[in-house]
């Protein structure tokens, strides 16, 4: 039996078992997953979860940023038969709670990176934690325990940030399977590499950005952050070829000048304004344009590579029926329709009548099949003559007029008589909103002309996570009546400098009250939280890694400038040179270093004791005191005895790389790469991973410099840091004998003994400080 | 003998806007003190490393030079790194309170 979500997944898995599923881009490390690699994990955890007493039909929420484990748990889940219950990362602790009582949940899983977790009230197991975990767990063999049946719940899916009682849409195996399959049929099989972006609580991305892509064979990339300049990013150096997302995304995303091989984008959750299908198309990058529904697993109908239709939401899927009901709305029946909302029998009989569901969509189908969104059923406005109105259309004229980013259009009054259609925008800058109105009314229908358009205050609607506007919201806004919204108060203007901008909008003050030379502190009175949030504003929106350290009180906004253009310089250098890493040059080093063993033979009596890992284990961080220039050397003829040779070592870069022979010795000889002594962590972080990620080790001396009397001297912290970011094993070196054979300011070497200890890796606790870390590596040395 | 002070208030909800931006946290606090998540606690964490600065006379950007941990009575102590230079430096204690939306906080030091 093929014909259900498990077993085709597992038949994927043995089908490309050494193609990549997925891409896992943390700060610093990147990670491949294998389809091998995700079934043994999916086995794993499975077992792991019947140790911990789940059972077939228990309830686990899973509440945590998109990643490989969230879909490992949703895998895993599914080939126990544990109903998941999603949930949006930016649920309230309370809302939480009320779900795991509802459903009376045996399990949360959740994440260290969701920010109320801590203040939930039920027993959490952290995703951080899994790993280690299922460290211990022999994998599975195939067959070994029962599939789920078609009818099985799959999973529960709440709404977010709703009010009231909560709706969970029950979904069957059955109901996702069917859908995902009739995707499949529609997709050409052509290489694909997904960005995810939208959360995977929703189904949207369940279905187009997870199930599709691994029935195709294709690969996910999971980023550690959604800012735009990251992905952007991401996207690029992943060669990302297709993108799941909301129209939000589309419209942020174009004034990315270089797009790589982005080729389509299947686009659902909300109307899509077809200048922006229209500005991608002539881009060369298709639109998908779809449309569906939580209850719908997601999918109704899409655009498709054989038949697209601009405006329209492409066909209805086969096996979907879909009719409209006298008001227009759009009804819909098939395999992949929910059955209805879990324990929640009133709300279920009003959506679903005789077998159909009814969507709340008004809609038209044109005589080719193509269907075509009119509006919300509930956002409909009764004009004082009766006539239903649609805001929707009214908005897709307001999104077509130059200066307006976004508009939301409410119908104001108690009843249809007196209800007056008023019209709220986004403005990029002031404009005439006289003449706006009188601009839109030209071309809108009598019934829909608009008496009002305001301003919103601030610089954004409400929005739900997925960057939906919250309609209800901004209406609600609007008519608690007498609120003065100040109809010609338009946003100031946005000024043309960003680093301006930023520093303006964190200071709260106007565009022209900040200077060059203003200082943060004294004349745009920012105290450290407003500093620390310029600094992370900076890094949103510009993509700039800043060196924080640098930013203090007596900064001013050309210091700003001054390290924003310098990171960018800075990314443009290449730190780390190709050759470097190149099959020729790692063949000459081991050459080189084989010489230089010898060399040292001359004069140093070299004694090893503990034992270096075994290359197998992968690359780990090697931390050891430092005393003399022979210490580098002297370790990799230590290491070279148990052959694992490949390592790069972090070099003072005010000393090491300042350029010339030095610097070309040293990457050359030792692989080295440059460490900032004083301060850059960030630059740092990123070289010890992009080093780890090409499969070398690292071997760094926390000390900071060479101890001038043999003697270890205190660690510095950010070999805390370090330890905690790069998640590899980390061995403690102690080196003994070299500060008597060439001490520091020394030229010649003399005779003597020395000692390489290598002492166990050490287990690094998720949960400590940087400092506590750095503290027991330097004990640790020191007691070798 | 010099005593030096260094005190600081911060109004939580200012932290808890904060929580959501988690790369912002990493900045400034250590994994151990987002151990307990709330703003208030987090705030409280907050107004002794500034009043620290302060005291000290460090660079204000030094949030993970130092560690805030609990004495199994509940009392806030700092732990410094080996960034930060404790030449002179005999003794030092640190208190939080909080009220009003408010965490305050208070840094003594001690140097010969």
């Amino acid at each position: 039996m093929k014909s259900n979500l498990y077993n085709f997944f597992t038949e994927l898995c043995q089908r490309y078992p050494s193609r990549i599923a997925f891409i896992e881009r943390g700060k610093y490390r990147r990670r491949i997953w294998t389809y091998a690699e995700v079934h043994e994990r999916v086995g794993q955890l499975g077992q792991f979860l019947d140790q911990q007493g789940f059972t077939r039909g228990d309830k686990v929420i899973l509440c945590a940023p998109n990643s490989v484990w969230w879909a490992v748990i949703f895998l895993a889940c599914m080939r126990r038969g544990i109903t998941l219950v999603p949930l949006d990362v930016n649920s309230s602790p309370d809302f939480i709670e009320r779900i795991v009582s509802l459903t009376n949940a045996r399990g949360f899983i959740s994440s260290r990176a969701v920010p109320t977790v801590g203040a939930v009230h039920a027993p959490v197991l952290l995703i951080e934690d899994l790993p280690g975990a299922l460290a211990d767990i022999p994998l599975m063999r195939a067959g070994e325990d029962e599939p789920p049946r078609l009818t099985e719940e799959l999973e529960i899916v709440f709404s977010s940030g709703s009010t009231g009682e909560p709706k969970g849409v029950v979904l069957t195996h059955e109901n996702v399977y069917s859908n995902m399959r009739e995707l499949v049929e529609l997709a050409a099989a052509l290489p694909r590499r997904f960005l995810s972006i939208v959360p995977l609580s929703h189904m949207l991305e369940q279905t187009g950005g997870l199930f599709l892509p691994l029935a195709l064979g294709a690969t996910v990339v999971y980023n550690y952050s959604n800012r735009p300049r990251v992905l952007v990013r991401a996207s690029l150096e992943e060669r990302v070829t297709s993108i799941v997302c909301v129209p939000a995304f589309l419209q942020l995303l174009r004034p990315t000048k270089d797009l790589g091989r982005l080729k389509e984008f299947y686009v659902g959750g909300a109307p899509l304004d077809p200048a922006l299908e229209q500005f991608w198309l002539s881009r060369n990058v298709v639109v998908y344009q779809g449309y569906g529904l939580t209850e719908a697993s997601p999918l109704i109908s899409t655009n498709s590579l054989n038949f697209h239709r601009p405006q329209s939401v492409g066909k209805v899927l086969p096996g979907v029926s879909v009719r409209l009901a006298e008001d227009k709305e759009i009804l819909v029946q098939g395999p992949n329709i929910s059955s209805g909302y879990y324990k929640n029998p009133e709300a279920t009989t009003q959506a679903f009548k005789d077998g159909w569901f009814a969507t709340g969509d008004i809609g038209e189908i044109d005589d080719d099949g193509f269907l075509f969104i009119r509006g919300r059923k509930k956002n409909m406005i009764v004009g004082p003559s009766g006539m239903k109105i649609y805001p929707e259309d009214i908005e897709k004229v307001l999104l077509g007029q130059e200066l307006v980013k976004d508009a939301v259009v409410c119908g104001i009054g108690d009843n249809s008589s007196d209800m007056r259609i008023t019209a709220v925008v986004l403005a990029e800058q002031k404009l005439d909103l006289g003449e706006l109105a009188a601009r839109v009314n030209t071309q809108l229908a009598s019934h829909q002309q608009v008496q009002e358009i305001v301003i919103w205050p601030s610089s954004d609607f409400p929005r739900t996570p997925t960057k939906k506007v919250i309609r209800k919201d901004v209406c609600e806004y609007l008519s608690e009546a007498d609120r003065d919204l100040e109809p010609v108060n338009a946003p100031p203007a946005q000024s043309a400098d960003p680093v301006l901008a930023i520093v303006a909008a964190v200071a709260a003050v106007a565009t022209d009250k900040v200077q060059e030379s203003s200082n943060l502190v004294s004349d745009l009175h920012m105290d450290s939280i407003k500093r620390l949030q310029l600094i992370s504003q900076l890094e949103d929106d510009l993509g700039a890694e800043l060196d924080d350290s640098q930013i203090d009180h007596t900064s001013t906004v050309s210091d700003i400038r001054r390290l924003v253009l310098k990171t960018a310089a800075n990314r443009k250098r290449i730190l780390i040179p190709y050759w470097q890493g190149s099959v020729v040059v790692r063949w000459i080093r081991s050459l080189l270093q084989i010489l230089i063993s010898i060399f040292l033979r001359l004069f140093q009596r070299l004694s090893i004791s503990g034992e270096p890992p075994r290359l197998k284990v992968g690359p780990v961080i090697y931390v050891a005191n430092h005393a003399s220039h022979l210490d580098t050397p002297t370790v990799i003829r230590a290491l070279s005895s148990s052959g694992s040779r490949r390592v790069a070592v972090a070099a003072a870069k005010d000393y090491f790389f300042k350029g010339g022979g030095r610097r070309f010795f040293s990457q050359l000889v030792f692989n080295a790469f440059p460490l900032d002594r004083d301060g850059n962590l960030p630059e740092s972080l990123t070289l010890i991973g992009r080093m780890l990620d090409k499969g070398n080790s690292v071997l760094i001396y926390p000390e900071g410099t060479r101890s001038q009397t043999g003697a270890i001297k205190p660690f510095k912290n950010g070999i805390g840091v370090i330890a905690t970011e790069m998640g590899v094993p980390v061995i403690p070196v102690k080196i003994s004998g070299n500060f008597g054979i060439l001490p520091k300011g020394s030229i010649v070497p003399k005779r003597g003994s020395v000692t390489v200890r290598f002492g166990g890796a050490l287990r690094l606790e998720a949960k400590a400080s940087y400092i506590s870390i750095t503290k027991a590596l330097e004990e640790t040395i020191q007691n070798l | 003998m010099n005593v030096k002070t260094g005190c600081d208030i911060v109004e939580i909800s200012r932290i808890e806007a904060m929580l959501k931006q988690s790369e912002l946290l990493g900045k400034i606090f250590h994994p151990s003190e987002l151990e307990r998540f709330t703003a208030e606690h987090l705030a409280g964490i907050f107004a002794v490393k500034e009043s620290a600065f302060k005291a000290l006379g460090l660079s204000p950007n030094s949030w993970l030079k130092l560690e805030v941990n609990y004495t199994p009575e509940g009392k806030p102590k700092i732990i410094f790194s080996n960034d930060i230079s404790l030449v002179g430096v005999m003794s030092w204690d640190c208190s939080i309170s909080h009220d009003g939306g408010f965490a305050y906080a208070v840094v003594v030091v001690l140097q010969d």
